[in-house]
């Protein structure tokens, strides 16, 4: 990874659910593009999912506790006032500080939150440019004032890349809601039908693109971030026209807005066009978003009202794609965190990660994979970092940013008391604090935060109650957790929160599984299409064993949100106990692609695939689950033991026979390499038996009589479609290749065993290696029998004999019978005897140099 | 190499007469996707227009 340059673009809210089928019709052809180039994945949010936070931990590689974004407000205690986030919060360095210092120039436009912009190598359009309107009435009356790009030098020229919204024209807006038509009767009444919000957001996404592109013309830049909000200020406006119509949503009003959303993707695709245009070969691009957005059935038609309600309809995944010279092609990648990407830009420019960033470099995207480099932490460098020496004077209208957030629902209007203003907005940001360590499992921190809270005078208790009582639940402190569902219901007469799912969990927890039933049927029965409600219902099941019933409710959850990695996860639990381990594998699969962080996803697979004898496999999935549970999983460990056991203990071979013919039998010989099978295959060919081969490998000094093999055998597990010549045939297959056989046919398969020793001292002879003993390939050799034997009693097709070499040297009439016997066909005895030349057999333990039939 | 635009290319949208495109793409929209350059020739054009 050369020094080459690097385009992140930043689309607030974008969610694979709406951009998989715009892609399918066509309609975003040029993400659609960048993703046959490279890579993509879901993007796993933080929480709480509020942007400022969100795109400061992308910018630093750190969780809000150590970046100190909090929310979307802070406090200004000398002035007494609030005011939005502002670069001057961050405690940490961003991206672009250490770019700054390593001698890159950036270019950073819109990203939140960077006002008051700092003095970087490079530009830096900060977050205020597009929202700055100083009451102006139009483009043509409109300064932009100082302090809000570094460097002023820019600022005349910029300052033309704005658009006003009084500038859109009326024609602009309607290619986004077609039918819309302010004569109609029906609508005159409906104020301007979205049509002021809707050209307010575009004008500042077509302010941000358009600075964007003029930098990306006219400057030298190694590295570029634009951050847009189009998609997510969209869907807060116009998601609840989207389709499916939600109920209560008079038709004339869903007609006009439905394609709204869909209309803001595929222009956010058409300025991506334009930006991919603009770049060369050299450049690696990465567009990605910070959180999904609800579209289906989880939308909240009635926003409750308290601070950041609207980000309930924030999903749990976003979107990331990449593409360029460094980027691998065609690939989806799993488990990514927006904390990794800081991590991974610095790895792209060769430098060192910091060991303090929470995040990791995603090495699974690139061609190349090098050694990623540590440094204790970069806070920690001395040295110019592009930073603020002393704090600007902030000379912008705040005001304006603060009516945006309220507009959006993000923050509540300021009351006129301006202390009840700072002692809310710092208890928010504490609270918000609090759900940060939630969401990194510190429960005590977060329980010492929301016991601090719980003190406070005059704010809404409410939600810090509501924190403490799903903390508490997850804590298994029922009762605890009992005392505060009791405690909110007592705050609140006409209790407005959801607590049906917590009720029953108390429930649950305190055994009272009736009482836990009656609670979830009863709010099954009032809003049947909460996926949430299901999920609990089944865990219910679950504990009683019910098994079907629990898949059921899993299904019905999985039908109304099919996304969710938990219910996949829960419902291959229960597939296992129902013994259906094909489908438990599938979700299994399901929920590790959704959330490759899972443990409990990883164990269930490993059941579900030890169920079904694939050990080998079992075992590195539980090993993932050991891994990722932060503390020692137990379940998983003991598992490990387990396969272990089973894969090294002494082995006991036996056959599964049905001593007679079967019509289009394939008779295989196999066994392990050097175990004695060109010998069995000489011996079948002689005693009347047609072998299936192409005598493509030629006899040797290893095997003078030859090896009767058949190259296709070596691919089957590619193409096993020959396998139909080999019907009332005989051919060679080794071992791990057994596996590959198609279930279509009927398989005799004679098995060579041999002393292991034997069989590892005559492969290392013929590969002309050491005569000692490599015991690690002993041990895998003893894995593979037991693996062809648990193969064998799994497959019903396949019948099996044990033959022993030494046995079949001595030429003893009751072996060669038991081989007749089982193959079905009379075959000549004598001949077979013919075929066997003792002194080929060399490699015993003391043998000397010499060759054999022992393959 | 950093590809140089050409404006000419989208001659075509610039021309369009009907602002009232209810296709997505293309229209005056297009023209604002071209960032900088579109925004500039769309405020041009209107004042020929006026």
């Amino acid at each position: 990874m050369s020094k080459k340059k690097v385009l992140l673009i930043g689309w607030d809210a974008a969610d694979w659910q709406i951009i998989w089928p715009l892609i399918k019709a066509g309609k975003m052809p040029a993400l659609e593009k960048l993703i046959k180039n490279g890579v993509y994945a879901n993007m796993s949010t933080l929480n709480p999912p509020y942007s400022p936070m969100l795109w400061t931990s992308v910018a630093t590689g750190k969780t809000p506790d150590k970046h100190g974004i909090l929310g979307f407000i802070e406090a200004d205690v000398e002035k007494q006032q609030i005011k939005p986030v502002s670069s001057l919060s961050r405690k940490t360095r961003a991206i672009w500080n250490i770019f700054h210092n390593q001698g890159l120039k950036s270019n950073v436009v819109g990203w939140w939150p960077t006002n008051p912009p700092e003095p970087i190598n490079g530009v830096m359009v900060s977050d205020f440019f597009q929202k700055q309107y100083q009451k102006s009435k139009g483009f043509e009356d409109w300064p932009l004032p100082d302090g809000v790009i570094h460097p002023e030098s820019f600022k005349e020229q910029l300052k033309e890349c704005r658009m006003h919204p009084n500038e859109m024209s009326l024609e602009q807006v309607l290619a986004f809601m077609p039918t819309y038509t302010p004569q109609k009767k029906e609508e005159k009444n409906e104020k301007d039908g979205g049509v002021f919000t809707l050209s307010k957001v575009l004008a500042q996404n077509v302010s941000i693109h358009a600075a964007a592109t003029r930098l990306m013309r006219t400057t030298e830049w190694d590295f570029m971030a634009v951050y847009y909000d189009f998609i997510d200020h969209m869907c807060h406006a116009f998601m609840k026209f989207h389709p499916p119509q939600l109920k209560g949503l008079p038709d004339h009003i869903f007609e006009r807005n439905k394609d709204i959303v869909n209309n803001a993707y595929q222009f956010q695709d058409m300025m991506l066009d334009r930006m991919i245009s603009m770049v060369g070969e050299d450049t690696n691009i990465i567009v990605m978003s910070d959180h999904g957005y609800e579209s289906g059935n989880k939308r909240i038609v009635k926003m409750p009202k308290f601070a950041a309600a609207p980000a309930l309809e924030h999903r749990q995944f976003g979107m990331f794609v990449a593409a360029g010279p460094d980027i691998k092609k065609g690939e989806k990648l799993f488990g990514l965190s927006l904390i990794d990407i800081a991590p991974t830009l610095l790895h792209m420019f060769d430098m060192p990660v910091g060991k303090d960033m929470d995040g990791k470099p995603i090495l699974g995207m690139f061609n190349e994979q090098k050694k990623v480099s540590y440094i204790d932490s970069w806070d920690a460098m001395p040295g110019d970092f592009g930073e603020h020496s002393k704090l600007p004077q902030n000379t912008l209208d705040d005001e304006q940013v603060m009516q945006q957030l309220i507009d959006l629902g993000y923050i509540d209007k300021p009351d006129e008391d301006k202390k009840k203003n700072i002692k809310r907005a710092k208890c928010d940001n504490k609270h918000n604090l609090a759900r940060v360590y939630l969401g990194k499992s510190d429960f005590a921190t977060a329980k010492k935060l929301l016991y601090e809270l719980i003190e406070e005078q005059d704010v809404d208790l409410v939600p810090y109650f509501l924190e403490l009582l799903n903390l508490t639940v997850k804590e298994e402190n029922y009762e605890e957790a009992a005392g505060y569902l009791a405690k909110l219901r007592g705050l609140e007469k006409t209790f407005l929160y959801t607590t049906d799912i917590v009720e029953a969990k108390i429930l649950v927890g305190t055994g009272k599984l009736k009482e836990a039933r009656v609670v979830l049927n009863k709010a099954i029965a009032q809003k049947p299409n909460k996926s949430a409600l299901w999920y609990e219902l089944a865990k219910l099941n679950l504990a009683k064993q019910f098994y079907k019933k629990a898949k059921q409710d899993l299904e019905k959850a999985i039908a109304i949100e099919n996304d969710n990695a938990r219910y996949h996860q829960l419902l291959a639990h229960t597939l296992v106990r129902l013994e259906a381990h094909e489908e438990a594998i599938e979700h299994a699969f399901i929920s590790i692609e959704l959330v490759n962080y899972f443990p409990e996803a990883h164990y269930t697979l490993g059941e579900a695939l030890e169920k079904m004898g694939d050990l080998e496999n079992a075992k590195i999935a539980f090993e993932t689950a050991a891994r990722l549970k932060p503390k020692q999983h137990h379940r998983a460990n003991k598992a490990i033991e387990n396969i272990e056991e089973k894969l090294t203990d002494a082995i006991e071979l036996t056959d599964k026979v049905a001593y007679k013919h079967r019509e289009n039998q394939i008779v295989v010989v196999s066994g392990l390499p050097r175990s004695g099978t060109s010998l069995m295959m000489q011996m079948l060919h002689q005693g009347g038996l047609t072998p299936l081969t192409d005598s493509e490998r030629e006899a040797d000094v290893s095997n003078p009589k030859g090896y009767l093999e058949y190259k296709p055998v070596m691919s089957i597990h590619k193409d096993n479609s020959w396998l139909e010549k080999a019907q009332n045939k005989v051919v060679k297959i080794v071992a791990p290749l057994l596996n590959f056989t198609s279930p279509a046919y009927r398989y005799k398969v004679i098995f060579m065993t041999r002393d292991l020793t034997e069989v590892v001292m005559s492969q290392q002879k013929m590969k002309g290696e050491a005569k000692t003993l490599p015991l690690q390939l002993v041990e895998k050799f003893k894995k593979q029998l037991q693996l062809v034997n648990i193969w064998k009693d799994k497959e019903p097709g396949v019948e099996l004999i044990y033959v022993d070499y030494k046995e079949l040297l001595n030429g003893e009439d009751a072996t060669l019978l038991k081989i007749t016997d089982f193959v079905g066909i009379p075959l000549d005895i004598q001949k077979m005897k013919g075929a066997i030349d003792t002194s080929l057999y060399r490699n015993r333990v003391t043998a000397t140099n010499e060759s054999s039939t022992e393959s | 190499m950093r590809k140089k635009h050409k404006i000419t290319e989208k001659k075509e949208i610039l021309d369009s007469k009907d602002l009232t495109d209810n296709m997505i793409r293309g229209g005056y929209l297009g023209v604002l996707a071209l960032g900088d350059i579109g925004l500039t020739a769309w405020r041009n054009k209107r004042k020929e227009r006026k």
